[in-house]
């Protein structure tokens, strides 16, 4: 009896484990299995290449504008620069 | 034996234990100024934050007394959100009465949602010393463009995660999905799918977006007649051409290719002249223009007024989320637009 413990608190601490594991996959995370598995295809399309590139060529051209895949928080923001006016007692 | 009951009994309720609902996360206390804020802080924090708008729908933000309600609100706050760029006048004497100092701008309890937009109408320095309500920072209206909204959520997620950043991937995710959701509710999924929603708002910033869309076709059809959402809606008004009370949709304007062909303040917060009524009536009339549109918080009878002498329809049309029976909802509020604007027929 004594020595069957050690299997026993295995046997429940795998049964635990395995309950975690059961109880995880009940959210979000049941749904992103097959998706993943199925490999992205690759198709040559040239005339889309051709708008994206023109996209891009259209974006690069503008003085200020972020480029494609940048965000606005990527850059550095200097809160000393920042255009916010609050002298808010002339506003009215 | 009684050890290895203990020990059995241990294990049970350490199982138990871990079969226990996770403990609720925290709920961040979180003061905004107009319901758009709200909303989009309800988008990006989910559970994790209890959003409370100072601001009813409906109400004037430029036309705000601090009340001892909205100072108590911002005693358990922990981050405070403003649209900024001059728009809420009131805000500095409200931090000032809470007395809260991790909530004053510059500190890690305050966030402004424009931060990074770029402000239309900035006035030159004539215009601000000739009086009247004049934004300095530019036209403060920014959350009627939904490519803004983009750049809000991310200002919200960036602010949100400074106190819950055990939580940054959780608003991460609920960020990116927004604004997924926005790209599409703007140019339509097949667009999206073409063009990516990066690709298409960073021409939609440039104002490159509508050219391009016009001019380059893709399998035999115009990269226009490809998009769908508000933008393919907009295109498709009966009429584009409207009069305005105030500066209130010069965002809108811009992005859907509309034009407010005069507004009914000669100067921000002056009520008109009878020249400067007249001359817009004369636009009115040599433009075709078929509506004046005003939120609903402007004086109505001033609006009808002109609107009945110009034989013009008077449009109230909500200008945040949940104003004038439009939904409370981001999504809703633009599809509630363009409904009223589509109510306008191309004949008078």
């Amino acid at each position: 009896m004594h020595r069957s413990i050690p299997r026993q608190l295995a046997i429940l601490l795998s049964l635990t484990a395995l309950g975690g594991c059961l109880i995880e996959v009940e959210g979000p995370a049941a749904d992103l299995g097959p998706r993943h598995s199925v490999p992205a295809m690759v198709v040559e399309d040239e005339a889309l290449d051709a708008l994206l590139r023109d996209a891009d060529a259209r974006i690069a051209a503008a003085p200020t504008s972020p480029r494609v895949g940048e965000s606005v928080l990527d850059h550095d923001h200097d809160h000393a620069d920042c255009d916010h006016d609050h002298d808010h007692e002339d506003h009215r | 034996m009684i050890a290895a009951a203990r020990a059995l009994v241990l294990v049970l309720v350490f199982s138990l234990g871990l079969r226990l609902p996770a403990q609720d996360p925290p709920r961040l206390k979180v003061v905004v100024t107009l319901p758009y804020i709200g909303e989009v802080v309800r988008e990006i924090g989910g559970g994790l934050v209890g959003v409370v708008v100072l601001l009813d729908a409906g109400q004037d933000p430029h036309d705000v007394q601090v009340s001892p309600g909205m100072t108590g609100e911002l005693k358990e706050a922990r981050l405070f959100i403003e649209n900024g760029m001059t728009l809420e006048s009131f805000t500095p004497r409200l931090l000032a009465a809470a007395g809260e100092g991790f909530l004053l701008p510059g500190q890690g309890g305050h966030a402004w949602a424009s931060d990074g937009i770029v402000a239309i109408e900035k006035p030159d320095p004539a215009a601000l010393a000739a009086g009247g309500h004049v934004h300095a920072a530019g036209n403060p209206h920014i959350w009627l463009d939904p490519v803004n909204l983009k750049i809000v959520a991310r200002n919200i997620e960036k602010a949100l995660g400074r106190s819950l950043y055990q939580y940054k991937d959780e608003l991460a995710g609920r960020r990116a999905d927004l604004e997924a959701r926005l790209d599409e509710a703007m140019f339509g999924a097949e667009l999206v799918k073409l063009l990516g929603g990066k690709r298409l708002e960073q021409l939609h910033r440039t104002g490159a977006l509508r050219d391009f869309l016009e001019t380059r076709e893709y399998r035999g059809k115009p990269l226009a007649t490809r998009a769908g959402g508000w933008w393919a809606r907009a295109r498709k008004l009966p009429s584009k051409r409207f009069i305005s009370f105030h500066k209130t949709w010069s965002y809108f304007e811009a992005a859907f290719g509309l034009e407010i062909a005069g507004t009914l303040e000669e100067k921000p917060g002056i009520p008109p002249s009878p020249a400067h009524l007249a001359e817009l009536a004369r636009i009115a009339r040599d433009r075709d223009v078929r509506a004046v549109i005003a939120p609903p918080y402007y004086p109505r009878s001033r609006i009808e007024g002109f609107a009945a002498q110009v034989d013009l329809r008077t449009l109230v049309l909500p200008s945040q989320p949940g104003e004038e029976g439009a939904p409370r909802d981001l999504f809703g509020h633009f599809d509630r637009l363009f409904e009223l604007l589509e109510s306008v027929g191309a004949g008078r």
